[in-house]
């Protein structure tokens, strides 16, 4: 049976909310791994088949941007939950 | 007029459920077992690149099928990623402690799916046991 449009099943809301905060952890954990880093290491962003050579503080900015992007579409889906009346 | 009674969920329709979740842990324990085993790969092929030493040539693999030669030339410094599109170049000891400690962390997290599923096995024997013991009293009356 296909549901209504913009009718997620529970499962799949609550596998793509858990999937988001994972990645927010991850991302934290990244984050507090480069501030132990000295200062001067080289940092690359992988950029699908190459690397490109960045620094600190464009990484720092560029997780930041990642996160704000996870929160959005975090806040959206629970905010969906919590229409559907159960809890994650 | 009555109460709307909630249908009660059967104990076969719950066994499954659980056997379903116990499915896909294991389906995810497979996937870190796989991330594990790759890691300590890793390692390996660093160790032994070490090893090798400067100037020795070595095959790198560029995509899936194709290989070039080149030269070991410094050997001091690791690219690792560190997650989330992310590379840093780290000091091989550092790179290969990073790599170690990672795998640390897979092994908890797969021991804490297998205590899951332990914990599962137990919920579904429960469940069995709890259908049995009910099973002698409905046939004395």
């Amino acid at each position: 049976m296909e549901l209504p449009q913009n009718q997620v099943p529970q499962e799949a809301l609550v596998l793509q909310i858990q999937l988001l905060r994972s990645q927010l952890e991850q991302i934290e954990r990244v984050k507090e791994f480069l501030k132990k880093l000295e200062p001067g290491r080289k940092l690359y962003i992988n950029l699908g088949e190459v690397m490109v050579e960045s620094n600190y503080l464009e990484v720092m900015q560029y997780l930041e941007e990642k996160e704000k992007e996870i929160r959005t579409a975090l806040l959206e889906l629970e905010a969906k939950a919590t229409s559907a009346g159960f809890k994650v | 007029m009555a109460e709307k009674k909630q249908p009660e969920i059967r104990v076969e329709d719950q066994v499954r459920a659980l056997i379903a979740q116990i499915e896909s842990i294991r389906a995810e324990i497979a996937t870190l077992d796989a991330a594990i085993n790759a890691l300590r790969q890793t390692v390996a092929t660093l160790r032994t690149l070490k090893k090798l030493g400067k100037g020795k040539n070595v095959l790198i693999p560029v995509g899936s099928i194709a290989q070039v030669e080149m030269k070991i030339e410094n050997l001091d410094k690791v690219v690792v990623s560190v997650g989330q599109n992310i590379s840093a170049e780290l000091e091989y000891d550092e790179a290969v402690k990073y790599i170690e400690d990672e795998i640390e962390r897979l092994l908890a997290l797969r021991l804490v799916l297998e205590q899951t599923i332990a914990d599962l096995y137990t919920q579904i024997d429960q469940l069995i046991r709890g259908t049995q013991k009910q099973k002698p009293e409905g046939e004395n009356k």
